[in-house]
């Protein structure tokens, strides 16, 4: 019952996610109704914006990431092998 | 039996998370429609508050916590009353992050034609916190579960992932 209850509840709100910003799209569809004209000016939006992968500042963001994901890794997995060497007992 | 009924919920949970997410990523993927876009933008959104949402009251409550459990007698009381709503608390965290999770990755799905380092960066980061937070709370294993907590509760980890989200929606505003 518990579960039924707990997937349902999780159904809901996965539902509402996808349901609300729909809703709030819907409210201004009358922009850039001219379609070329609307689709000139998005694409010349997306031209513009990020930093694409394989620049200079990208390739930094990028590996910085996973370097510093792969040191937390290799942190972590130290911090738990010094600990079992601390609670060993010497032979 | 306990075995059969997680399989069994595991399993109902995939396929719900699929059918929620695969069909309006389908319908709407780069499809060149404005409303497809606020839709997408939105969902970036719903990401962000309920990361918002679900980690700073739990950040905070466990900091609470931890303080009044180390000033000793005075606060114990307040470290007990925490202890209470823990569980429910611990059950809002992982269900707002689950839905801040899936709302972000299906925003990043559906505009992949646009994809950049950030947002890559914030995929990877967002995917390993999950699946520390997944390993956390599924494995049995101890070293597994010790492994989990070390490394879902990274505070460097935390600030990447803090600054790599400002850092999206700066970049995705401009």
């Amino acid at each position: 019952m518990k579960s039924i209850s707990t997937v349902f509840v999780l159904f809901i709100a996965l539902s509402m996610v996808y349901i609300i910003p729909a809703v709030y799209a819907e409210e201004d569809d009358d922009d850039d109704d001219r379609e070329g004209f609307g689709e000139m000016k998005r694409e010349r939006e997306h031209q513009d914006e990020g930093i694409p992968i394989g620049t200079d500042i990208g390739n930094v963001i990028l590996y910085g990431t996973i370097a510093a994901i792969i040191a937390s890794i290799a942190y972590t997995a130290f911090k738990i092998k010094s600990s079992k060497r601390k609670s060993s007992p010497k032979s | 039996m306990t075995v059969k009924k997680t399989n069994w919920k595991f399993v109902a949970f995939l396929g719900l998370l699929s059918l929620l997410v695969i069909p309006p990523t389908l319908v709407y993927a780069d499809d060149g429609d404005d409303d497809a876009e606020d839709i997408v933008e939105s969902l970036g959104w719903v990401a962000v508050g309920a990361g918002i949402a679900a980690n700073v009251p739990f950040i905070a409550m466990n900091k609470i916590r931890r303080y009044a459990i180390k000033t000793g007698s005075s606060t114990m009381q307040v470290a007990k009353q925490i202890r209470t709503v823990y569980k429910p608390i611990l059950n809002f965290h992982i269900m707002l992050n689950s839905i801040g999770y899936f709302a972000g990755m299906t925003h990043g799905l559906m505009l992949s034609r646009h994809l950049d380092s950030v947002s890559l960066s914030l995929a990877i980061v967002m995917s390993v916190m999950m699946v520390s937070g997944l390993l956390l709370k599924y494995t049995s294993s101890r070293n597994s579960k010790i492994f989990g907590k070390l490394l879902h509760g990274q505070f460097g980890l935390v600030i990447l992932l803090a600054s790599l989200v400002v850092l999206h929606i700066v970049v995705g505003d401009d």
